[in-house]
């Protein structure tokens, strides 16, 4: 089973990272950028072939350590193969 | 007392701290590998700054599954010490062992400078040789030292006495423009419920003697061998 | 499928809806519902197309259904699967819709001449016989009976559930600044008799209003043409995968 994680900022907390991605893309030409947040995208592949079962598994690896709880927000996907 | 210098790949402040606790303070010191079980023996285990595994996916998040961590995690809970500067710090909040995450800078660069810190407490096993609102000068030098926590984590921090140290400015003033990277409430360092558990950006360990530009590193550091008043 | 396989996928196409299309999966118990951008309404003599509505509303129901799991309210959910589709437990749909209002709106207001917007002392459930050619009759627990619809056992089971859900979800559009007026669920049975909540819960089939401003954030923007409506689907999905 192949998953996709996405890990996002949670909405109160500062991104300076976007911050400085969304100035530089301020001096491109015709595009008006009012916000960037930046997050994470991960790619697991899984030898479970249960997806309930794989979806236990890959919500506690974003809970232990793919994402930290006290300031981002996870989402899984299966990716149908 | 007896020291534990846990060294995780990446770590690079490991050196500095096994000459302020050896050295400075003239206590028995040893390295213990991260893949290592076994922390009997030692008094205060220290966590020290550096770059533990690359700082990949966030600061700290890795070296927390190395197998030492279990035992340091033991080890607090035994009511034993431990302190976590920089890197170690990050890592004892993703370990769970303090509330609340480290993360990146506000201004986005990495700082490296002497701050002035405001003692917040003296109620604990690095600050108890000093006086509460005490200004002392340390350095810090961290990408991602910006403190956050939920208004709950706060609240409970400030209501318990737990917030160890505070950037502020040379008189005293906790002010934003003190503060280096838009950590929460200023806030440098912080304690653990059962107050033997600490972390702080700031490294005490480099200022432990003139030749390293300062001292006040000592303060913190002496305070561990003096009994609690 | 071999023992050897891992993967899961579509296979064939076993009903397009009005605003989903279900398919069979190489997993005999797991079905694959993909959210199209078309809606439709006043029994299909409205139709049209809701731009990136699909995604929309795959990401705001999976984005609830993966909560309500997580605190112990059975769905028929087990992954979101890419941008548009939702990998499901099969069932046997109860062809019975299950409407719970909370505000008085719709058909309520016009059925009984009591105003729009008006809170309701207690939750009201309402239910409909699931028929596209009838137009979806409104149905009593004794036509149910009579028809064999579903069992007494399953629908005080349905009753009890409704209105559990009705108080999770009215806490938790609470929560993101929305008021929860009324919508419609859908029960489905499985294998082995279980009954679990399935279909979706969107704004196709909620009407939900801004707490502060009043504004409608549902597909009543299609119906009255209010403009502005994938805006307010954006809206919702912004504010449900950024709740607590
Ligand atoms: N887990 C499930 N197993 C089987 N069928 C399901 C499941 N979840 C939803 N369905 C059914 O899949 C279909 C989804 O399509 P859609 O919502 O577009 O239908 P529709 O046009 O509204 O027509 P209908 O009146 O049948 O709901 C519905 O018939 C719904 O009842
Ligand atoms: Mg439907």
């Amino acid at each position: 089973m192949k998953a996709h994680v996405i890990v996002t900022l949670k909405p109160g907390i500062l991104d300076p990272q976007g911050e400085a991605v969304r100035q530089a893309l301020a001096t491109l030409d015709g595009v008006e950028v009012e916000r960037v947040r930046v997050g994470k995208y991960i790619e697991v592949e899984l030898g479970e072939a249960d997806p309930s079962g794989a979806m236990t598994a890959l919500r506690a690896m974003c809970d232990k350590l793919l994402a930290n709880p006290v300031m981002e927000d996870y989402r899984i996907e299966l990716v149908e193969g | 007392m007896k020291f534990a210098v846990i060294e995780f790949p990446g770590s690079n402040c490991d050196h500095d701290f096994y000459h302020a606790a050896k050295h400075a303070l003239g206590c028995e010191t040893r390295f213990v590998w991260h893949q290592e079980r076994d922390l009997s023996g030692f008094d205060v285990v220290i966590l020290p700054g550096g770059f533990s595994f690359g700082d990949y996916l966030r600061a700290g998040a890795i070296a927390r599954f190395s197998p030492i961590m279990a035992e340091v995690a033991r080890h607090a809970k035994r009511g034993g010490y431990v302190l976590g500067v920089c890197n170690g710090f990050q890592i004892l909040t993703e370990a769970g062992l303090l509330p609340g995450a480290l993360t990146l800078n506000h201004g986005r660069k990495f700082i490296c400078a002497d701050m002035r810190l405001r003692v917040e407490t003296a109620n604990s096993f690095v600050t108890r040789g000093l006086e509460k609102g005490r200004v002392i000068t340390v350095p810090i030098a961290h990408m991602e030292g910006r403190y956050i926590a939920d208004e709950g984590t706060l609240r409970r921090l400030n209501g318990d006495d737990r917030v160890l140290l505070r950037y502020c400015d040379g008189q005293g003033a906790v002010t934003d423009q003190a503060n280096p990277n838009g950590a929460a409430e200023n806030i440098a360092g912080i304690l653990s419920e059962g107050r033997n558990v600490a972390g702080m950006m700031p490294h005490p360990e480099r200022v432990v003697e003139k030749a390293l530009g300062g001292e006040d590193g000592l303060l913190i550091l002496n305070s561990i061998l003096s009994r609690a008043a | 499928m071999s023992d050897t396989d891992i993967t899961v996928r579509k296979t064939e196409k076993l009903y397009e809806g009005k605003a989903k299309i279900l398919y069979a999966t190489n997993r005999p118990d797991l079905l694959i519902q993909h959210f199209k951008d078309d809606a439709t309404a006043f029994n299909g003599q409205k139709k049209g197309v809701i731009a990136h509505k699909g995604a929309l509303n795959n990401a705001i129901s999976s984005g609830i259904f993966e909560r309500m799991e997580k605190e112990g309210i059975h769905t028929h959910f087990v992954a979101r699967m890419g941008e548009r589709d939702m990998l499901v437990r099969k069932v046997a749909i109860i062809p019975i819709e299950v409407v719970v209002r909370n505000i008085v709106a719709g058909s309520l207001a016009k059925r009984l001449g009591k105003p729009t917007g008006m809170n309701l002392s207690t939750p009201v459930l309402e239910f409909y016989y699931k028929d596209d050619k009838l137009g979806d009759p409104m149905i009593n627990d004794y036509h149910i009976r009579a028809f064999g619809l579903a069992t007494d056992e399953e629908m005080a089971h349905i009753s009890g559930e409704a209105l559990r859900i009705n108080q999770w979800l009215i806490n938790f559009f609470d929560s993101v600044g929305v008021q929860l007026v009324d919508y419609k669920l859908e029960f489905g049975r499985t294998e082995e008799g279980t009954v679990l909540l399935a279909d979706e819960i969107s704004p196709d089939g909620c009407r939900l209003w801004d707490k502060q401003s009043g504004e409608i954030m549902d597909k009543d923007r299609f119906r009255q043409d209010l403009g502005r409506i994938t805006e307010a689907y954006e809206e919702m999905a912004r504010r449900v995968s950024g709740a607590r």
